[in-house]
């Protein structure tokens, strides 16, 4: 037994899953902010990044040092490279929500013209709710969840090209809605980058549990191909977000 | 069995064949029907806690366990498709071919050149200008020649730890192996000297066939190709050693590499 190396180990989950938390909260009030126009909490929300770099390289750190002074192999091996691997996964996340805060502005989405292609509250949901899955898939060592996060990732990829192609036709109609759109567009990128990161904390999972890399493959993937965080009908616009697997 | 081991690509010559084998030290058996294949010109590592069987295992490869009594080897190892615990197996020119390196160095009380020269005039016939041609080629091969050039005449119990292991080497493979068996050979030296081992079984995996025992994890995964991992005289899993030390199929293997029991 090595009580040393494990109570180092410990100390790992602990310090990913207080980053995990302190992201996600970064996150979700971004959003809000953003959705209400509420310039002053978003700019306070930049600050909070200072902090998740911080930690981040803390948490790097203590990987390096966990690998040098223990040199760990097979599972203990994959579940430091992960932790490494989710930790800049987190860290980006982190960037993105200020990237998201940036584009926050006193008017508010909700001021655009009629219709828009997706609804946008619906699509924030749906990929806050598969950054969850991911970290939960994390903690749990559930393959299965984490292959979900992945499956998800396509819808949320079309989501954002609806947005995209949605743009040069809803500005021609109401030329006045340019700036917010354009705005919305941006959260929707980031969005849609956010969603990219938590699949890659997902295909970690995967790694860790199976030794497998299934980043570029994901095909391989078994189970039925139906994504989890989907709008209920892709074709009329509404995006009812399903309830996430209990 | 190796072939599932590795990539379409690479297909390596079986040197070594254990099929079925077992091992018994009197009423007590120490080994049950293993088999293992070592490919030739790659380091195989064999792995395992104290007492499972690996360094009996190696043993059997060059029959050495014959000179202790009540031991007996059952089974079958085949090297180059000859069994060679068949009782018409040549046992001097077997240990010639496979030659053995132990936990402690053992240097005989003689000089550095006759350390040497001791394997090859028991086995060839050489003038004496040969002898010290190839006496200069084995200590160049173990890496040891620009240490003891200077000091040929000099014993070889006076060089340090590191310097007799690789003289033990040099005098192993002054007597034309093909294949080297090595038993924890770095577990009485210093990590420096450890180092400078581990640099010369990889320069000379060219032209042996090295099969080694050790307890060292970090040494097994830097150095060999192959891994097989040993528990209570069975062999668990054997497979190539970036998979055993990344990803191994079996849950005991894991245990045992990471240090959860052993």
């Amino acid at each position: 037994m090595k009580p040393h190396f494990y109570k180092e180990i410990r100390a790992l989950d602990r310090r990913l899953y207080q980053q995990a938390v302190e992201v996600e909260e970064m996150l979700g009030c971004v959003v809000i902010a953003f959705l209400k126009g509420d310039t002053q909490s978003a700019a306070r929300l930049i600050e909070k990044d200072t902090e998740i770099d911080r930690n981040e390289i803390a948490l790097e750190e203590e990987c390096l040092k966990v690998l040098a002074l223990y040199q760990p192999v097979a599972g203990d091996l994959r579940y430091v490279i992960t932790v490494l691997k989710v930790n800049a996964e987190l860290e980006r996340i982190g960037d993105l929500a200020v990237d998201i805060a940036g584009f926050t502005t006193e008017s508010k989405p909700a001021s655009l013209q009629p219709p828009l292609p997706v609804d946008f509250e619906s699509m924030t949901g749906a990929v806050r709710r598969m950054l969850d899955a991911s970290i939960k898939a994390l903690s749990s060592h559930n393959v299965q969840l984490a292959a979900d996060v992945i499956k998800s990732d396509c819808r949320i990829d079309e989501l954002h090209e609806r947005f995209s192609s949605h743009f040069p036709e809803h500005v021609r109609q109401f030329p006045e809605d340019i700036a917010v759109f354009q705005a919305l567009l941006g959260v929707s990128r980031s969005l849609e980058r956010i969603a990219d990161c938590a699949t890659n904390i997902a295909e970690d999972v995967i790694y860790l549990e199976s030794g497998r890399i299934v980043r570029h493959a994901h095909g391989c993937l078994s189970g039925e191909e139906t994504p989890v965080f989907q709008p209920s009908d892709p074709e009329d616009g509404a995006f009812s977000v399903q309830d996430e697997q209990k | 069995m190796l072939d599932t081991l590795l990539s379409p690509k690479e297909k390596l010559k079986i040197k070594i064949a254990a099929r079925d084998l077992s091992f018994f030290y009197g009423d007590h058996q120490a080994l049950f029907a293993n088999n293992l294949e070592i490919p030739e010109n790659r380091i195989t590592a064999v792995i395992g806690p104290s007492g499972c069987g690996k360094s009996t295992h190696l043993r059997i490869y060059n029959r050495i366990f014959e000179l202790y009594r009540d031991q007996r080897a059952e089974g079958e190892v085949l090297i180059d498709g000859v069994n060679i615990l068949d009782r018409n197996v040549d046992v001097l020119e077997l240990r010639r071919k496979v030659g053995m390196i132990f936990q402690r160095p053992t240097p005989f009380p003689m000089s550095v050149f006759d350390n040497v020269a001791y394997g090859m005039r028991l086995h060839f016939k050489l003038r004496k200008s040969e002898i010290a041609e190839r006496v200069e080629g084995a200590l160049r091969g173990a890496s040891l020649w620009e240490e003891v050039k200077d000091k040929l005449n000099g014993s070889g119990i006076a060089l340090s730890g590191g310097q007799q292991q690789r003289l033990c080497i040099a005098r192993t493979i002054a007597a034309e192996p093909d294949i080297l068996l090595l038993d924890e050979p770095t577990s009485a030296i210093d990590p420096v000297a450890t180092l400078k081992i581990e640099e010369l079984l990889l320069s000379l995996r060219k032209r042996f066939t090295i099969v080694i025992v050790t307890h060292n994890m970090q040494q097994a995964s830097r150095i060999s190709d192959f891994t097989a991992f040993f528990y209570k005289g069975r062999i668990v899993e054997h497979d190539t050693t970036t998979r055993i030390f990344t990803n191994p199929s079996n849950k005991k293997t894991e245990e045992y590499i990471t240090g959860r029991f052993g």
